[in-house]
């Protein structure tokens, strides 16, 4: 049996701990891009199940004038009655707009 | 507008009840041979009979355009669009144009056979780019109904209204350059000379090999639409042309939207899916390769709109998508280019490249530059975010943009 010295022990003590950070720092890397490419994965599957119903999505690619009629009653109502705060909480969210690539 | 017929999700299909899709319904493109009973080959092959003679229509609607401008105008071209001399203002008349018919192919394809007819092409510039800007209305109508959800409304105004911004940004910066330099009527004119021109080589002559063959089988028919109305005393006649010729361009595109949506719904699927994850060139192919062959980049962008409004697609994906729509509905100025032949058919190919170069600039500058990209990007982030916060600006947008300030531009140049 050999004895290490204090000063020895905890050196590796320092080392091992600095490959554990490491490790640890690694593995978290390695978990978010598991995440994004599973993120990826399930939006891409979305993308194809839409592109799968594009003759729908084609017949539906007009404009529906009693929707637009109905957008503008709604702002003429809005705009007659001033003191209705329409929807004061809404903020621009970029949650499910821009993933990062 | 698209035939559809709806029916509800699994429920057996009947092409005699075609009505206007809804939500609760599942829609599915119908040709209208479909109604006649026909099915399977004899269908298939009857929408590519329609098809041919759908462009066979076209082709000679702008011919009556180009001989009833000249007709009318008697050879003073400039008389009759004087009020659009000043270039802002042609650019307004594209914009409604094109906003009222909800097609820019149609504005494109009149335009060339105005140019042909006698139309300065400097004029034509400005209406064109004007096309590009009018055709982004549709799909800011279409996501208007989505605004019962305020986030799917967020992201839908956005994903239209990237669209526009792309194409203000692409007007602001080369409708000056053509002001100061002629950059694209130089560009243009140089083309047309090399595909159309007398001595520009092996391509000119397969061009104009290829016009004479389709001029010589339009002239019959455009003959007889011209004759049949010759009997309407002097301008009269060419006006009625050009009404004539417009009224069947609007109704062939539409009639050529319908057939080609039938046929290729299958290929554009193909191509789509083909382009998921593969970034923004990809983006832009696929939304030119689509809009080909539907022939309606309002068509192709409008239908992004729900899709992008349920996050499935981001904006980031729509736009490039939208660029390659613009490029993709250049095409339809270029058939509609074969109208002509000899000098009048260099100038209508004349106008139909400044169409395709004014977009493929626009999208290699304001696309292919970085910190240009953003832009478009920025400002339809910042507008869908007010639009969503209050309906008033999504409404102040649509009316301002496509109807206003257009209006407002075209009635003070004509009181001033």
């Amino acid at each position: 049996m050999t004895s290490e010295r204090p000063e020895d022990a905890a050196a590796v003590e320092r080392e091992l701990e600095r490959i554990v950070a490491e490790a640890e720092t690694r593995l978290a890397e390695v978990r978010r891009e598991l995440a994004e490419r599973r993120r990826r994965s399930a939006e891409h599957a979305a993308q194809h199940a839409e592109i799968d119903r594009l003759e729908e999505h084609l017949a539906n690619a007009t404009v529906r004038w009693g929707e637009v009629r109905d957008f503008f009653d709604d702002v003429i109502t809005h705009l007659r009655a001033p003191g209705d705060p329409q929807e004061p909480e809404a903020e621009g969210g970029t949650d499910r707009d821009d993933p990062p690539a | 507008m698209t035939d559809v017929a709806t029916r509800p999700a699994g429920a057996t299909e009947n092409p005699s009840e075609a009505v206007e899709g809804t939500a609760a319904t599942r829609a599915r493109l119908v040709s209208p041979f479909e109604r006649l009973g026909l099915s399977g080959r004899a269908l298939s092959w009857a929408n590519w009979l329609g098809v041919v003679a759908g462009v066979y229509v076209l082709i000679t609607s702008v011919e009556l355009i180009g001989s009833g401008f000249k007709a009318a105008t008697g050879g003073t071209a400039e008389s009759l669009f004087a009020f659009a001399s000043n270039p802002f203002v042609a650019l307004m008349v594209g914009v409604l144009f094109t906003a009222a018919t909800q097609s820019s192919s149609t504005t494109t394809s009149v335009t060339v056979g105005l140019v042909a007819g006698g139309l300065p092409i400097e004029i034509a510039i400005p209406m064109l780019m004007g096309a590009n800007i009018g055709t982004t209305m549709t799909n800011t109508l279409v996501s208007l109904g989505m605004a019962r959800d305020r986030d799917d409304f967020r992201r839908a105004f956005s994903a239209a209204t990237v669209h526009d911004f792309f194409n203000l940004v692409a007007v602001a910066i080369f409708l000056p350059l053509e002001l100061m330099f002629g950059l694209l009527e130089r560009a243009s004119g140089w083309l047309a000379d090399a595909t159309g021109g007398s001595d520009g080589g092996v391509v000119a002559s397969v061009f104009a090999a290829a016009g004479t063959v389709v001029d010589a089988v339009t002239e019959p028919l455009a003959n007889l639409l011209e004759s049949g109305t010759s009997f309407l005393p002097g301008a009269w006649h060419g006006i009625v042309m050009i009404v004539l010729g417009i009224g069947l361009i609007l109704a062939v595109i539409t009639w050529l939207g319908k057939l080609l949506k039938v046929l290729l719904v299958g290929r554009a699927a193909h191509v789509l899916h083909r382009s998921v994850g593969r970034g923004p060139m990809s983006g832009v192919a696929s939304g030119a390769v689509v809009t080909m062959m539907v022939q309606s980049s309002s068509t192709t962008t409008s239908l992004m709109i729900p899709l992008a409004g349920s996050g499935t697609f981001t904006l980031k994906q729509v736009y490039p998508f939208t660029v390659g729509a613009n490029i993709g509905t250049t095409i339809t100025a270029l058939i509609a280019a074969f109208a002509f032949t000899g000098a009048e058919g260099e100038l209508a190919l004349q106008a139909a490249f400044v169409h395709v170069l004014f977009n493929v600039f626009a999208a290699l500058v304001v696309f292919g530059l970085p910190f240009m990209r953003q832009l478009p990007l920025r400002g339809a982030t910042w507008l869908g975010n007010l639009a969503a916060t209050n309906k008033v600006w999504a409404a102040a947008w649509t009316l301002g943009v496509f109807v206003g300030i257009p209006l407002a531009l075209i009635g003070i140049t004509a009181v001033l």
